[in-house]
């Protein structure tokens, strides 16, 4: 497979407020110089807990965010290099599906004028035209063509979900960036939209980066997965290889978290999960930034910072219970 | 800490026959329809069902918050043996709410005041129940922080919520909640907010507090893994109604009612291959505003029959302790 999308040590800096007159500008390092290639065809989940970088991330590859520093390759084009009309035509090619259905969509606008609209931003056809595409794509996403004229709050959360992915997939593009698209939908639901997503990567050919917290919906839609923690790659492989078989300790903090639908399981009280929380963007640890939280933590995970390592086998990990390497130390904070 | 001695080990709660309703201009919404249960003593009872299947509603007209348009038209709610439906809304809150029935929100942000410190608020119970000071409080408020995990509670308990995380302010919710040492704890999709480590975290607290208050426990919850990780006994709600009730092995082991099979069905197997694809249950929820005639579910089953279109089936025994409402399981069809 070749690929479609190349990110190299993409890095995000956001300067906020500060507290006082006295006091320096606070910066967040949301994505701190993350690097994966997405394949073409294929389905890279990246996962993680809230406030990881997985938005900033896909906000990123899309240049609705300018990053602070990194590369980005996407169909032969570099990227942050595309002006305005170029990046325009390359908006075609790479959409999203946000991550909240119902406020994603314009609450006074009919569903179908807000999935017509995408081809009238792009100059894409007349209005005519427009109105029947936007009513076909309704019946691909198994919604009815007389849905068209409806407003969102007479939606579901799962029909809601269906037009944003008629929106994203009105301009037949390459690679769909699907923003926690099931996270907020029953299961019932949320297993018509996985199935309705999978067809539709056959029947057109897409590339997904699916973002999710929840690791058994990834280990089975992604084919490729990256862990991501405080902004950082911490584990990176083939999905049912790395649910499998976690390397990282914070994967494996993520898998044994999850409680399983089997009384025989172990019970809430012997959840092998993990002490602590996620450290503040705004203090990020020195060394290993899971150093505080982690069960197998030694002296030296305190003060260095260990590199995401390919390990073979399409597994890299960043710890140094798997690798010596250290990180190279960032240039700007 | 000391608690009551219960004399009889029977149900420290026994909903009989309850009926929410909401009348709105569409006509009646029949949230909470001909509901009973029981949750024994020492026991968790999980709730689950899709969005709008009423848990919520359950939850909260057991503790007597039910506005207008709603309204309980029919049912006893007895804590004790005492119908809480008979006692006028300043017994409720003096005597009850809060004081031997403790609750957390399904939203911790909204019910946590933002103007007051967190320790002001989770002292709450005590100046209300008690009569202390909030300084005679303080010391009380402080242990109770600390039992429930908030590190330095000394410090944080002059925070306010927005200084607390997503993990902290559920902690503090539960503080409130079990700061009179109530004999029944209600949790309403108590870590659904939360991300995965931080949700192992909180349900190993909430088995914990549970066996050392030695209260019970009803918890409402859509995720089956939650349930099989907390439950002792399971209540399946579809549409207002209870479907499906027993034990957690009877429910996980042999389903019974078609719902609750596809709700199993819907749960992501692991171990199935990553290319299939996933097991949903067709259409959507019903929202039951003038349902009309039969079961609640048929639009959404495969194996309906006439019988289903005429006639409401009722929650019949299967086996000891194991309850159906489906005509399938009606041994005289
Ligand atoms: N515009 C912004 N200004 C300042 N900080 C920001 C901004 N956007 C995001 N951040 C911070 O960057 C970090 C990453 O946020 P991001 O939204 O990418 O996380 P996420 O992984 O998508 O989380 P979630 O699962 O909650 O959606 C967080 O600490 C967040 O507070
Ligand atoms: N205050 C209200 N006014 C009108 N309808 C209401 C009100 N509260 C609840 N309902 C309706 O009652 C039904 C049951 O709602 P409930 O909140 O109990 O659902 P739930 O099972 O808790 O769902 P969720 O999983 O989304 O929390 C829904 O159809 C809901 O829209
Ligand atoms: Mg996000
Ligand atoms: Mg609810």
């Amino acid at each position: 497979m070749s690929d479609l999308l190349t990110v190299q040590d993409l890095r995000k800096v956001y300067q906020i407020g500060r507290k006082g007159l006295l006091q320096a500008r606070r910066a967040v390092t949301a994505v701190d110089g993350v690097s994966f290639v997405v394949r073409n065809g294929e389905t890279f989940g990246l996962v993680g807990e809230s406030g990881c970088g997985k938005t900033t991330t896909a906000r990123l590859v899309l240049r609705l965010v300018e990053p602070t520093s990194g590369w980005i390759g996407f169909d032969g084009w570099d990227l942050l290099d595309c002006n305005k009309k170029e990046m325009r035509q390359r908006r075609r090619e790479m959409q999203i599906v946000f991550q909240d259905p119902m406020t994603a969509l314009n609450p006074r606008m009919s569903i179908g004028t807000s999935i017509a609209d995408t081809l009238r931003f792009h100059g894409i056809g007349d209005s005519r035209s427009r109105v029947e595409e936007a009513r076909t794509m309704l019946e691909v996403v198994g919604l009815s063509r007389s849905h068209y004229s409806g407003l969102p709050h007479e939606f579901s959360g799962g029909q809601c979900q269906r037009v944003g992915i008629a929106r994203a997939l009105i301009l037949k593009p390459k690679l769909v960036l699907l923003d926690e698209p099931v996270s907020s939908l029953d299961v019932s639901i949320r297993a018509q939209v996985l199935n309705l997503l999978r067809t539709l990567q056959n029947e057109y050919g897409l590339t997904y980066i699916f973002i999710s917290h929840d690791l058994t919906v990834v280990r089975k839609f992604c084919s490729t997965m990256a862990v991501l923690y405080l902004g950082k790659i911490v584990e990176e492989g083939l999905s049912d290889a790395v649910s499998r078989e976690p390397l990282h300790p914070y994967t494996q903090a993520l898998v044994n978290s999850v409680p399983q639908p089997d009384p025989r399981a172990p019970k809430a009280r012997d959840l092998v999960g993990i002490e602590g929380e996620l450290p503040s963007a705004l203090a990020v640890p020195k060394g290993c930034r899971f150093e505080g939280r982690c069960p197998h933590r030694m002296k030296k995970c305190a003060e260095k910072e260990p590199a995401l390592v390919d390990l073979g086998g399409n597994r890299k990990v960043a710890c140094f219970l798997h690798s010596d390497a250290e990180a190279p130390t960032a240039t700007i904070s | 800490m000391a608690c009551e001695p219960n004399v009889d080990y029977g149900p420290i709660l026994r909903v009989v026959g309850l009926k929410t309703y909401f009348h709105l201009r569409d006509g009646t919404l029949q949230a909470v329809d001909d509901v009973s249960f029981e949750v024994g003593t020492g026991k968790t009872l999980c709730i689950v069902g899709e969005s709008g299947s009423g848990k919520s509603v359950t939850a909260l007209s057991i503790m007597g918050l039910i506005d207008p348009p709603g309204r309980i038209e029919a049912g006893g709610i007895y804590h004790h043996g005492e119908d809480l439906l008979e006692l006028q809304e300043d017994e409720l809150e003096g005597r009850i709410r809060g004081n031997r029935i403790g609750m957390i929100f399904q939203d911790p942000m909204s019910s946590l005041n933002p103007s007051f410190t967190i320790g002001d608020q989770v002292a709450e119970g005590l100046v209300l129940h008690r009569g202390l000071t909030r300084n005679q409080a303080r010391q009380e408020t402080v242990d109770v922080l600390r039992l429930v995990g908030i590190p330095d509670a000394e410090a944080r308990y002059d925070l306010y919520p927005h200084q607390f995380s997503g993990g902290m302010r559920q902690r503090a919710m539960i503080a409130a909640a079990i700061i009179c040492e109530p004999d029944l704890l209600i949790a309403d999709e108590p870590t659904t907010a939360l991300d995965v480590t931080i949700q192992a975290q909180i349900l190993r607290l909430l088995a914990e507090l549970k066996d050392k208050l030695n209260s019970s426990l009803l918890m409402i919850t859509h995720d089956l893994g939650v349930v099989a990780s907390m439950a002792d006994d399971v209540l399946v709600m579809n549409a207002g109604k209870i479907v499906e009730s027993g034990t957690v092995e009877q429910m996980f082991d042999s389903p019974s009612h078609p719902y609750t099979q596809g709700l199993l069905n819907c749960v992501i197997d692991a171990e199935t291959q990553r290319d299939g694809s996933f097991e949903v249950i067709p259409g959507v929820p019903l929202v039951p505003i003038n349902p009309g005639r039969g079961c609640r579910f048929k639009d959404r089953c495969t194996r309906r029959f006439a019988r289903c279109n005429r006639e409401e089936p009722v929650l019949l025994p299967i086996e000891r302790g194991h309850y159906a409402a489906c005509h399938l399981c009606d041994s005289a069809t």
